[in-house]
């Protein structure tokens, strides 16, 4: 890719990247949320256009106009939020526009079945391709996707974030299954943001920064300190200033939790465990293990069907949502745009979601708008949100990491017993990672307990003074994060043993 | 909201409006009608004598409303289409109220007006609760309920006790339930001569006025001020705009919810209480179909970008065309249907006028890429 | 019961069935690839006119029939442009099909025939031929000639969609654009070209539906004709979970009911028939109610589809 220009109105999100990948290689594309890999890999996809620029594949000079040219010329794609519709099966969601007919456009499922089993055997990835998407985990449904991409002959595959949703173990068996991929001369180019990773299966890996190509690199001439400094352009702290804990009374006590889901089925399966006062209590786990409807039962947003779970020795299962907000808990979502902000309301309408009824901010029902903008002129200055006068801007003009400052305002400020927070660095760049680590010290020296749940193991365990494994529904061990390493709670998360 | 934000919600449906007559001339042009004497003699309609005028205020008042009711429900995250049974509840009750009870003056008609509104509501949170209970569409429920409405209508209509054989309506509402203006008195000795000597009050006074007008305004104040003021409002707007989250911060969403359809409800059943106690016979004719204030209140509601004060302009709009159409058919033979013709294609513009804006930015992105290409 | 009123009653429930079973298949396939259409009444009530128009002035109910459908694509073309290329609110733009639909034809038809109610046009046939039906008369059997072919018709284009939607690709690709257009739209798939064909689609039933009420039902067009089918139809779609077989069976219960109350209405007396007339409303809240499952409502319905979108 030569000179490759994209603007979106006048965002101009790659300018001048010159890109070049061999023939059987693992090539990363590194770069911080925002530097341009992604879009970089749509316009070879052909989901998007470039405005400026040429693609060579083979040394031909080509022109993808959209993903069915990009198929035409061999190369696949599996995006980071999955091309995959829920209620078809796996044969279903593979064969979707390259279908086998049988007379009468009749799809042959016999025959589909067959040539992807053949297929999924030859590539070591096994599935069973009867199965409904919605019903499968997640690091199979992966396999569906790369198996996409391989049903309609692909030589290069591009894969955006795909370790972001595996276990560490469903990771080994992805770094594996790639590499026999490249050995076989497929061209592997993987997006992602994970060091360590880059270090362990790439060959070769080019850093974005903001639109540009850095540089192109061996991987195994640097380490990971130099590949990240590359990355963000500066010296980058790894890991998370803290004194240690000095946990007091139990805020949060949970005992014996059974949750189900919509279907009925046990999501959480007999949970206990307590937070204390001035201590931060880690949930790590792979995604679909209980913890959403953990954090769901404790917010009283769904049901629980058996046990208890008590604030300050009060049990709070199953009453309302705002009992829960009014007994000391505040929690930070997994989702802003879905659960964490009103878009269109201001900054401050927003900053104001839970206290708006009280005095000075309403009187009677009639609300005050100017106490209202002053507070939140407040709160943005004293959480350096950007820009400071903000106050009666529509919060969907702030950028991702101010928009979580205002949401951590919003529910540091009515000081809760208990915080929980849950993937509240997700989409977030390193600066705003961050901050919002450190104030999660800072409310937990505060005197706050507080609860992070996060499918991201190194924030884990670098914020985390406890942390509790969820493995199918139960907690399968609860350690001194100063005690253990990555590697063995990796093993915990997928079921295995402690040391 | 500044000046700015303003001007940029209004283009868009001004734009709209002209399109849509300028569409319509072309239409009537090809169907062999003349476009501008239709037009002239339809505003010719509204402004000629105040009779006119009058007349337009007055058959604004169940548009203003059943918009108003559209516009709340929408600005609450709702799609009100059941406005038209609720409409037909309000007049259901108000003429039982009006007819079967005896009451002093002004209290009767308030005592009608706040039950039969009172049980638009009901009829209204009805669709309310069954999504907040169970979950479904509150566009399904609103047209069953909508149908169960029209033919509870004409199954008390049909009563013996309330219908009235010679002329297939029912029992009038009592003077005492009415909301006409001086109508007792512009048939005494003193009013005729006041009438004789002023034309302007004669025209005003012949058309049967009534406060209908006013309480809508007060209606729409009341709305404005409480979507925009209160905290009630705020949390409307909140579950309006994103009920996932107002759910997450502890409002009560399902109470708000049914409380929603309610207030739209009541408002819808206003519109209906306001006719048959204000335009004469005051009684309830039998229906063939659905009187239409109902489902014109969506448009009414569209075209004012459902801001509650825009209903009021929305409605006095659209009064003022129907009321024109009729001189223009009656002048120039141009069939009255032109109006539904223009009003749809006001509506797809106003559709489509949202993707405006994606157009001129994709047109502004192309001059910038050019630009780009010459600084190279 | 007796047999010729069980007859009555199934003929009955034929004709109130049949043009919201057309709208319904209509409402169906559009709104499976993803686009919502709540403009039916509009598309019927244009259809109706169409027919009457058309079938009188040719002398042939089925050119009327064809014409019908033909009128139904073109009105519901601007929805489509709307909705799917300028990514408009589908619930806007499917109301101004509504009036533009319905103004139209009445002012067409003044225009056109000067009067408010168009002139008798010839009806579809039967669904016998002329010498069965011939065979039947003087039986209790005779009324079943007022089966009209077009019924024939919409429930075998329900066994064709069904076969279409679940057995073939093109079946697969719409279901698919439903529910997650971005899928379709990587593997190459033109998800507007899927969305144009189905909405035009649900034009042409919608068209059909109305035809049949202006040259089956009844042989003129007027501005009553249409009213509140589209509407009614949209409930059958949603109560059928958005498959033809489920409207199908949701538009032969209204079907059924709509006709109980016109027997019961022969029978018993004027006061009762409104309430009965209730009936049909009032047991689909209550079916609402008790069947109550998980919306099957396509994912994507409604939602207008922006290229690169996760």
């Amino acid at each position: 890719m030569v000179d490759i220009q994209k603007n979106f109105g006048k965002n101009h999100v790659l300018k001048n990247i010159n890109f070049s990948v061999g023939k059987g290689t693992i090539h990363a594309l590194l770069g911080e949320n925002g530097a341009g890999k992604s879009t970089l890999m749509n316009i070879l996809y052909g989901i998007y256009k470039q405005d400026f620029g040429e693609i060579f594949i083979n040394g031909e000079l080509v022109e993808i106009k959209s993903p069915k040219v990009a198929i035409e010329h061999k190369i696949g794609m599996v995006h980071q939020h999955f091309m995959l519709v829920p209620t078809f099966t796996v044969a279903q969601n593979i064969m979707l526009g390259s279908e086998l007919t049988k007379g009468l456009g009749m799809v042959d499922f016999k025959k589909a079945n067959r040539e992807i089993s053949k297929l999924s055997e030859e590539y070591g990835l096994t599935i069973n391709t009867k199965k409904k998407i919605e019903d499968m985990a997640v690091g199979m449904q992966q396999r569906v996707e790369i198996l996409k991409a391989l049903y309609r002959g692909a030589e290069t595959l591009i894969l955006d974030e795909p370790t972001a949703v595996l276990t560490p173990q469903e990771i080994n068996k992805f770094m594996e299954n790639m590499r026999n991929l490249a050995r076989d001369g497929k061209t592997i180019i993987m997006i992602t943001h994970k060091l360590n990773e880059v270090k362990q299966m790439c060959d070769y890996c080019t850093v974005i920064r903001r639109g540009e190509n850095i540089i192109t690199v061996h991987t195994d001439d640097y380490n990971e300190q130099q590949l990240a400094s590359m990355m963000v352009g500066r010296e980058l702290t790894f890991g998370v200033e803290k004194k240690p804990a000095a946990p007091k009374e139990t805020k949060l006590e949970v005992q014996n939790l059974i949750v189900n889901d919509d279907r009925g089925i046990k999501r959480v399966n007999g949970v206990s465990f307590e937070i204390r006062a001035g201590e931060i209590l880690g949930v790590a786990g792979v995604d679909e293990n209980g913890q959403q409807e953990l954090v769901e039962a404790i917010t009283c947003l769904r049901k629980t069907t058996s046990g208890s779970i008590k604030i300050n020795g009060k049990e709070i299962q199953n009453t309302t949502i705002a009992n829960v907000i009014s007994s000391g808990v505040s929690t930070i979502p997994e989702d802003r745009h879905k659960s964490g902000l009103i878009m269109k309301f201001s900054v401050a309408e927003n900053m104001l979601l839970k206290n708006y009824k009280e005095r000075p901010f309403s009187k009677y029902g009639r609300m005050n708008k100017n106490k209202i903008n002053e507070f939140a002129s407040d709160l943005a200055q004293k959480f350096d949100v950007r820009p400071q006068d903000c106050a009666e801007l529509p919060v969907k003009k702030l950028s991702g990491g101010n928009q979580q400052k205002v949401i951590i305002a919003r529910e540091t400020s009515d000081n809760p017993d208990l915080l929980i927070a849950v993937q509240p660095t997700r989409g977030l760049d390193v600066g705003a990672i961050e901050y919002v680590h450190k104030i999660l010290v800072e409310q937990r020296d505060k005197g706050k307990a507080v609860l992070l749940v996060s499918l991201e193991l190194s924030e884990i365990m670098d914020v985390a003074d406890k942390i509790a494994v969820m493995y199918n529904g139960k907690i399968v061990a609860i350690v001194d994060a100063a005690a253990t390493d990555e590697d063995e709670i990796g093993m915990l998360m997928t079921g295995g043993s402690k040391k | 909201m500044n000046k700015h934000d303003l001007y940029k919600k209004f283009i868009p449906i001004a734009c709209a409006l002209i399109g849509g007559f300028f569409v319509g001339g072309i239409f009537l042009a090809i169907c062999g009608y003349n476009p501008i004497s239709s037009y002239a003699a339809m505003i010719d309609g509204i402004f000629a004598r105040p009779k006119y005028i009058a007349q337009v205020i007055i058959k604004s008042t169940p548009l203003i409303l059943t918009g108003l009711s559209v516009a709340f429900a929408f600005k609450c995250g709702l799609f009100n289409i059941g406005a038209e049974g609720q409409y037909m509840i309000g007049v259901l009750v108000a003429t039982l109220v009006g007819a079967k009870l005896s009451l002093p003056p002004v209290i009767h008609f308030v005592v009608s007006l706040l039950v039969a509104v009172v049980a638009a509501g009901m009829w209204g949170a009805i669709a309310g609760f069954l999504k907040v209970k169970f979950g479904i569409n509150e566009v399904v429920t609103s047209i069953m309920l909508n149908w169960i409405a029209f033919y509870l209508y004409r199954y008390i209509f049909a009563m013996p006790w309330l219908h009235v054989k010679e002329l297939d309506a029912s029992l009038a509402i009592q003077e005492t339930g009415r909301s006409t203006i001086l109508q007792g008195f512009k048939n005494t000795a003193k009013g005729k001569a006041i009438i004789a000597d002023n034309s302007v009050f004669s025209d005003i006074l012949r058309s049967d006025p009534n406060w209908g007008f006013f309480i809508a305004i007060l209606m729409v104040i009341f709305i404005y001020y409480l979507l925009s003021k209160t905290t009630k409002g705020f949390e409307l707007r909140a579950m309006g705009i994103n009920q996932e989250t107002s759910r997450f911060v502890g409002m009560n969403v399902s109470r708000n919810m049914t409380l929603a359809m309610f207030i739209a409800g009541a408002i819808a059943g206003l519109a209906g209480v306001l006719q048959v106690t204000g335009v004469p016979p005051y009684r309830m004719n039998n229906l063939a179909g659905f009187e239409g204030y109902g489902n014109e209140g969506i448009y009414i509601a569209l075209v004012a970008n459902c801001s509650p004060i825009g209903c009021l302009f929305s409605g006095l709009f659209f009064s003022a065309i129907k009321c024109g159409s009729t001189t223009m058919q009656s002048k120039v033979g141009t069939p009255s249907e032109i109006i539904k013709i223009i009003t749809g294609l006001i509506i797809f513009f106003i559709a489509i006028s949202f993707a405006y804006k994606l157009v001129v930015a994709k047109m502004k992105q192309k001059k910038e890429c050019r630009c780009k290409d010459d600084d190279k | 019961m007796t047999i010729s009123n069980l007859i009555l009653l199934l003929v009955g429930t034929l004709t109130y069935t049949t043009p919201l079973l057309f709208a319904a298949l209509g409402g169906v396939m559009s709104e499976l690839s993803g686009v919502m259409n709540i403009g039916l009444e509009g598309v019927m009530t244009f259809g109706a006119f169409t027919a009457a128009a058309f079938s009188y002035s040719c002398g042939n109910p089925f050119l009327g029939f064809l014409a019908a459908g033909l009128a139904g694509a073109l009105l519901v073309s601007l929805h489509a442009v709307a909705s799917i290329t300028f990514r408009a609110d589908q619930t806007i733009s499917g109301t101004a099909i509504n009036f533009l639909g319905a103004g139209v034809s009445i002012l067409l038809t003044k225009k056109i025939f000067n009067t408010s109610t168009s002139p008798t046009a010839p009806k579809l046939p039967s669904i016998f031929p002329v010498w069965i039906a011939h065979y039947f008369e003087g039986t209790t059997f005779q009324t079943l000639k007022g089966i009209s072919i077009a019924t024939l018709l919409v429930f075998m284009l329900v066994c064709l969609l069904y076969f279409v939607l679940y057995k073939t690709s093109w079946g697969l690709r719409i279901l698919a654009t439903g529910e997650h257009p971005a899928a379709v739209d990587t593997l190459g798939v033109s998800v507007p070209k899927v969305r144009y064909l189905c909405v035009l689609a649900s034009g042409v039933l919608a068209g059909f539906g109305g035809a049949f009420m202006s040259i089956s039902v009844t042989s003129s067009f007027s501005n009553v004709t249409i009213c509140g089918q589209g509407f009614i139809a949209l409930a059958a779609m949603i109560f059928g979970k958005w498959t033809p077989q489920g409207a199908m069976l949701s538009c032969l219960l209204f079907g059924f009911a709509k006709e109980c109350t016109t027997l019961f209405e022969k029978e018993g007396g004027l006061i009762s028939s409104s309430l009965l007339e209730m009936l049909p409303y009032i047991l689909t809240l209550v079916a609402l109610i008790l069947f109550v499952g998980k919306s099957s409502m396509p994912k994507a319905d409604g939602i207008p589809y922006v290229k690169g979108s996760r």
